[in-house]
Parts: structure tokens; C-alpha cells; sequence
């Protein structure tokens, strides 16, 4: 044994960030260079922008657009969410969220790396994913 | 022996530790700050034993 580093997780990559909203289920997931308005319940346009945009449509009949902006300064990912659809998409939904958007960015992380991906499985209540770096 | 990254990503936070065995040195803070700093950032750090031995180097020949 060597060290335990303790991480906490914010969003930085926009790949990563739509693979962890399709595996919360949201299938079809918009993507844009540049910010685009939300869209509101009555078909307004909200305040907020986003480059990464779940549709109303996608989300539920009385919903707004969820939206995720890139915060160039800050390098990460704003996330846009109104009121209303924090019904649904609570603390216990974002969590899930930023579970598979981490586990999704380890694996991006590995890959580029070079570490061999030796399995993953659920341990008291974590996500265990475990690497061999076979580099010298 | 095989150096070793184990990652637990905790299921009621979605907040993650690394456990790297293995490592010597350095370079086992190196491979932590790779995942670190692409998952977020690093909030603590423990080093264990081997942190501080040298690295037996399994490339000598024998004769």
C-alpha cells in the first residue's frame, strides 16, 4: 500500500458529462459550442443559457429544460435546474449523476493513460473500479 | 509486484478515493493527481508504508 487520496468530483468534460445524463436516462442530449437559451414550461425563453441541454420534452409535460453551462473561467459546468424540476431531479438524482459522470471520467482517464482495466463491482455501497499500470 | 489503482466511488455522495499499492514515491502522487484533477480535486491525501521505500527495480539481471 501507498496512498489514499480522497476526491471530490465537479464537471469539467462535456463527454463525460453526456454519457453520466444517458446513463440517468436521457437518451437524446443536446450539445452546443455555444450557450443556447433554455426553454421554459410555456415555451419562453428562461434567463439562463447552457452548452449541454436536456429538452423539456425529454424530461416531462410541466417541465422546463435542464441545462448545463460551461463556466470558461471556472472550468466546470454550471448546471441550470428550476425549481419546479428539482422535484424529480432531487439531491439523490444529481448524486446519481456525478456517480456515473465519475466513473465515466476515470475510465476515460485509465484509457488515455494506459491502464488496464482489470473489472468493476458494486462494494458497500461503492463503485469499485480497479486498474494495473503495467508502465515502468 | 503489479502496481495497482483501486478507485471507490461512493454511491450516497458520488464523491471518490483512490488507493494506489504498490507505488513508490513520487510517482504515486502523480498517478493520483491525474485522476484528481480530472475528476475535480483532491481533498486529502494519506500516504501509506511503501511511500517512503525505494522502488525495487525488477529490471536487474542476475548472475
Amino acid at each position: 500500500m501507498s496512498a489514499y487520496h480522497s476526491q471530490k468530483t465537479s464537471y469539467k468534460d462535456r463527454d463525460c458529462l453526456v454519457a453520466a445524463l444517458k446513463a440517468q436516462g436521457y437518451h437524446d442530449v443536446e450539445v452546443h459550442d455555444v450557450a443556447q437559451s433554455l426553454i421554459g414550461y410555456h415555451a419562453d425563453m428562461r434567463n439562463q443559457k447552457a452548452n449541454v441541454i436536456v429538452r423539456r420534452s425529454n424530461v416531462g409535460s410541466a417541465s422546463n429544460d435542464l441545462g448545463w453551462e460551461w463556466d470558461a473561467k471556472a472550468g466546470v459546468f454550471i448546471e441550470h435546474i428550476s425549481d419546479y424540476d428539482k422535484g424529480k431531479h432531487n439531491s439523490a438524482w444529481l448524486t446519481g449523476l456525478k456517480c456515473h459522470y465519475s466513473e465515466a471520467v476515470d475510465m476515460k482517464t485509465a484509457k488515455r493513460n494506459g491502464f488496464i482495466f482489470l473489472g468493476r463491482k458494486i462494494v458497500n455501497g461503492k463503485v469499485q473500479l480497479k486498474f494495473q499500470d503495467n508502465r515502468r | 509486484m503489479a502496481k495497482e489503482i483501486i478507485i471507490e466511488i461512493d454511491l450516497t455522495t458520488g464523491d471518490q478515493t483512490v488507493d494506489l499499492n504498490n507505488y513508490h514515491g513520487k510517482g504515486c502522487d502523480a498517478v493520483a493527481d491525474v485522476f484528481g484533477r480530472a475528476v475535480g480535486e483532491t481533498v486529502k491525501v494519506t500516504h501509506k508504508g511503501e511511500y517512503n521505500k525505494p522502488a525495487v527495480n525488477t529490471n536487474l539481471m542476475r548472475h
